[in-house]
């Protein structure tokens, strides 16, 4: 906790997707190293990444999407990213809605953060299933 | 409204759990405004401070008479530092007027010229490969790079001493053996691992958090911000739709809610039954944190001062080994052999051996570019030469950050021999250090 919160947009706390008409979620995490360390967990199934899980990890930019497959879709799932800032002290963190081609139609938050090592945060919003 | 808000900030603060503290400043946010509760909940059950550790060597090595440093560490900067002596700025022994005017000039003729540039192997490469100093793969593919580090000065001299009055050259080398603070060592690895898994379980808790306080929240306050608890359920139907309209309405307008203070207890009451959990992940951070400032480190060196003409020349090769004795409190020993070369009378060997403790007055931070703590030290050397009488020497220094990258070491030392520190007993060195690689990364 304690770790200086700079939002660029600011967390809306429900966020809709038309799933139905192709609309995911697309996540980007940047860091500036040397050792991110982060979880996103969500409230329907639990951990859904680490940092590890990505290949090549340790990197600047960890990237996911979320919803694009049809078992990801659960009404008023809440989704959380947890920073960690133990040996990396800044993370941006952006999330925008996608259509189902790839493209953004919308960011729905865009934060930057600053902590010390023993610093964590917690970034939570509620998806909304249109 | 604004009294009815006021009323609810009051509220708060009488209920004084871990809701109050939030009455200071509410943020309008739900996500900032939740997450203050959850941080003033741990404020008050007085969670541990960032602290710890030792700090690298950035000063000019002790085989320069001058340098601030009596004792080497282990391990230099991350990146690459300079050193200057302005030094020394006052002969405390002399303090008869009449002496005093001379020994400043003496002293400052002997400082005068010396000072030096540690850089790692680790910030040439990064250097030449044009790449960020922290950047995450290429601070991982060369771990080993930041082992090896090397140093250039410029060591003043004085012919009693030195043989020569003119600036001797500094050339430095030093190998980390064991790096147990280094994030690629194996403690630093089960450290990052400790704490990913431990993040894991935080993040796990603060989603539940926010889904039960969401709800919570709504069902009170629904649908115009009037809170309290025991509303009627709202039509599974509806729900989504209603809820919806309800955070899209007050998500950045927090501080509209008028929450009761059963409303309060109860939000209160979820927070503490998520303490636990924020609580063990805290404990688990420092306690890591502190493994990983403390791991052991063991470094060889060789240093040579080289002196124009008829000048003597230092050779030392040494041994440096720290360990984190507690949280704030490190223990450095070195152990050398000095060899002095001179040009017109006969060489002599000997040996040295030195040690300190070093006190962090402020919290260091583990990142790389992070702030250098305010440090205290009590260093003492013991050093056996041919043809020479035992010379004991003991130092108190104060190492003052005035910003990122930029120290001021202010040491006192005392010998029991002149010769040691020139014409005195004991003086005051003040100094200047410059970690260049973190001004830079500042500055970008």
């Amino acid at each position: 906790m304690a770790a200086k919160r700079t939002p660029k947009t600011n967390n809306p706390g429900v966020v809709p997707v038309s799933t139905s008409t192709g609309e995911f979620l697309h996540f980007a995490l940047t860091a500036g190293g040397p050792v991110p360390i982060f979880s996103f967990v969500s409230s329907v199934k639990g951990t859904l990444w680490e940092a590890t899980d990505f290949p090549g990890h340790p990197k600047t930019l960890y990237e996911w999407d979320h919803l694009r497959n049809p078992s990801d879709i659960q009404q008023m799932e809440v989704l959380t990213l947890g920073l960690a800032f133990f040996s990396n002290a800044d993370y941006t963190y952006k999330v925008q809605v996608m259509d189902k081609t790839g493209n953004p139609l919308r960011t729905v938050l865009e934060i930057s953060y600053n902590g010390k090592p023993t610093d964590s945060y917690d970034e939570s919003f509620r998806v909304i299933i249109q | 409204m604004k009294l009815l808000i006021r009323t609810c900030h009051v509220a708060v603060v009488l209920l004084c759990t871990a809701v109050p503290c939030i009455g200071q400043s509410v943020p309008s946010n739900f996500s900032e405004w939740l997450n203050q509760l959850v941080q003033a909940a741990l404020d008050k059950a007085k969670v541990l401070e960032n602290g710890k550790g030792s700090s690298r060597q950035k000063e000019t090595p002790s085989g320069d008479d001058r340098s601030v440093s009596l004792v080497d560490q282990s391990s230099s900067t991350d990146f690459l530092s300079t050193a200057v002596q302005l030094v020394p700025v006052s002969n405390i022994s002399g303090l008869a007027a009449g002496q005093q005017t001379g020994s400043m000039a003496d002293a400052s003729r002997q400082g005068s010229g010396s000072g030096s540039v540690t850089v790692t192997g680790y910030s040439l490469l990064a250097a030449l490969s044009k790449r960020s100093l922290t950047d995450p793969t290429f601070y991982k593919e060369h771990t080993n790079a930041r082992r090896v580090s090397f140093t250039l000065g410029t060591a003043a001299s004085d012919v009693a001493t030195d043989g020569t009055s003119k600036v001797g050259t500094i050339v430095g080398l030093k190998l980390a053996v064991i790096n147990g603070r280094d994030l690629y060592s194996t403690t630093g690895r089960m450290a990052a691992t400790e704490v990913q898994r431990a993040n894991t379980a935080r993040t796990q808790i603060a989603n539940a958090l926010f889904d039960r306080m969401q709800r919570l929240i709504f069902e009170a306050c629904q649908p115009d911000g009037h809170c309290e608890l025991g509303k009627p359920p709202i039509d599974q139907v509806l729900y989504v739709a209603a809820f919806t309209n309800f955070w899209i309405r007050f998500n950045d307008h927090m501080n509209d809610l008028m929450l009761s203070a059963a409303l309060l207890k109860e939000i209160d009451s979820l927070v503490q039954q998520a303490l636990p959990g924020y609580e063990s992940y805290q404990k688990l951070v420092q306690e890591v944190y502190d493994k990983v400032r403390n791991g052991r480190q063991l470094a060889i060196s060789y240093q040579v001062v080289k002196r124009p003409d008829n000048g003597n020349n230092d050779h030392r090769a040494e041994a440096s080994f720290d360990y984190g004795l507690t949280d704030r409190i490190t223990w450095t020993w070195n152990a050398s052999f000095d060899y002095k070369d001179r040009k017109q009378l006969p060489d002599s060997r000997g040996g040295r051996i030195a040690t300190e403790f070093k006190g962090n007055v402020t919290p260091e931070s583990l990142i790389p570019l992070g702030r250098a703590p305010v440090t205290l030290s009590f260093s003492g050397e013991a050093k056996w030469m041919e043809m020479t009488k035992p010379q004991y020497t003991f130092q108190a220094k104060l190492s003052i950050p005035l910003g990122t990258g930029l120290d001021l070491p202010i040491a006192y030392r005392f010998a029991n021999r002149r010769v040691q520190i020139g014409q005195n007993d004991s003086e005051a060195r003040l100094g200047l250090t410059v970690d260049v690689g973190r001004l830079v990364q500042l500055l970008k």
